[in-house]
């Protein structure tokens, strides 16, 4: 996940903690020594106490999706520290599920407001529009990339998928892969799609970290 | 890093994704190319929250926030990573990093702080 690295009190270099809460990691703050929770952003000890990273949109998709989407990019150098991550292929995401983990899902979370989309349930359907904490979004499955995707929905926009273009019912369409506007002819090229923040996360850990939180396609 | 904390490094956290830990330890596959991965990680220093800090201190070190790690370009990754390798990726407008998720572990490199355009960023797995 990638957090905004600051807070409305200034800057926060973030750093392992050694410590756990709940299974879960705790992070640290160079500048005031603080304690921070991995899972939801919000420092729980010290000066900072009550202060929150903001999630900040990312993707989570196989490296050559990446460099689809992002040409000119560039990909961090470090020396793999997992040389057997049998789940850590985007086939694994393609199944929806991993071995011993169970099932999986993307997290989407805004204002207080958490919603699981098990990733199967996605796949089936390609693509889903929602609302999480008041902000619209629109979520899909990329099949040919094997790549989940999200993005900010604007209001009185409705979007499908229709063979490898996000169609809306203006009639305009975008690139699923970068939220680019493909045009519409004779009409003026138009904003790109906002990408929206998300987690790919185990579905029984999300449920376990948001007990009360909705998961769609299952009751309340 | 302290004998003690290193023996304990197995036992921190799990990511989200995260079932299990795997038994590989740091250094990874074998690079002949001359821009080899680097093996950058935080450094440790001394745990010093007190008695009433949230959660268990596992290891009785703290690892100093990452800055300045080494990357390549899209063409260099490809070479060393498959394209099925799953990434978390930033795009801000002109301006593209990718964090291939087996290279965030350890614990000492599970997060890592980057500036992009003049905004920072804190990419954790």
């Amino acid at each position: 996940m990638v957090y905004a690295g600051k807070t409305k009190s200034g800057a926060a270099h973030i750093g392992v903690s050694g410590r756990l809460r709940d299974r879960n990691l705790v992070m640290w703050d160079e500048e005031t020594n603080s304690l921070w929770s991995q899972l939801s952003g919000k420092a729980i000890y010290g000066k900072r106490k009550g202060e929150a990273l903001a999630l900040t949109p990312s993707v989570f998709v196989g490296l050559g999706t990446w460099v689809k989407i992002a040409p000119q990019g560039k990909v961090l150098a470090l020396s793999n520290v997992r040389v057997k991550p049998w789940h850590y292929r985007r086939q694994d995401l393609a199944k929806g599920e991993i071995r011993m983990g169970g099932a999986l899902a993307l997290g989407l979370r805004a204002k207080g407001d958490t919603l699981g989309i098990p990733l199967r349930l996605l796949q089936k359907k390609g693509a889903v529009e929602v609302e999480v904490g008041g902000r619209r979004a629109l979520v899909l499955w990329h099949r040919g990339e094997m790549a989940p995707l999200a993005y900010e929905r604007p209001e009185g926009m409705h979007l499908q998928l229709k063979g490898d273009k996000l169609v809306a019912g203006t009639g305009e369409a975008f690139d699923p892969l970068t939220g680019r506007p493909l045009g519409k002819a004779g009409s003026r090229p138009s904003r790109g799609l906002a990408r929206f923040p998300y987690l790919p996360v185990l579905l029984k850990a999300w449920k376990s970290w948001y007990p009360k939180g909705r998961i769609l396609g299952q009751k309340d | 890093m302290l004998p003690i904390a290193a023996a304990l490094l197995a036992a921190l956290p799990l990511s989200p994704f995260q079932e299990s830990r795997p038994a590989s330890q740091p250094g990874g596959q074998a690079q002949s190319r001359p821009s080899a991965p680097s093996k950058k990680a935080g450094k440790p220093l001394r745990a010093d929250w007190g008695p009433d800090a949230p959660g268990r201190q596992v290891v009785p070190v703290k690892f100093k926030p990452m800055r300045k790690v080494p990357y390549w370009t899209n063409k260099e990754a490809l070479r060393h990573l498959s394209p099925d390798d799953l990434v978390i990726g930033i795009i801000r407008g002109d301006q593209a990093i990718a964090y291939p998720i087996k290279m965030l572990g350890g614990p000492q490199r599970e997060i890592v702080n980057q500036e992009i355009r003049n905004e920072p960023y804190v990419v954790n797995w």
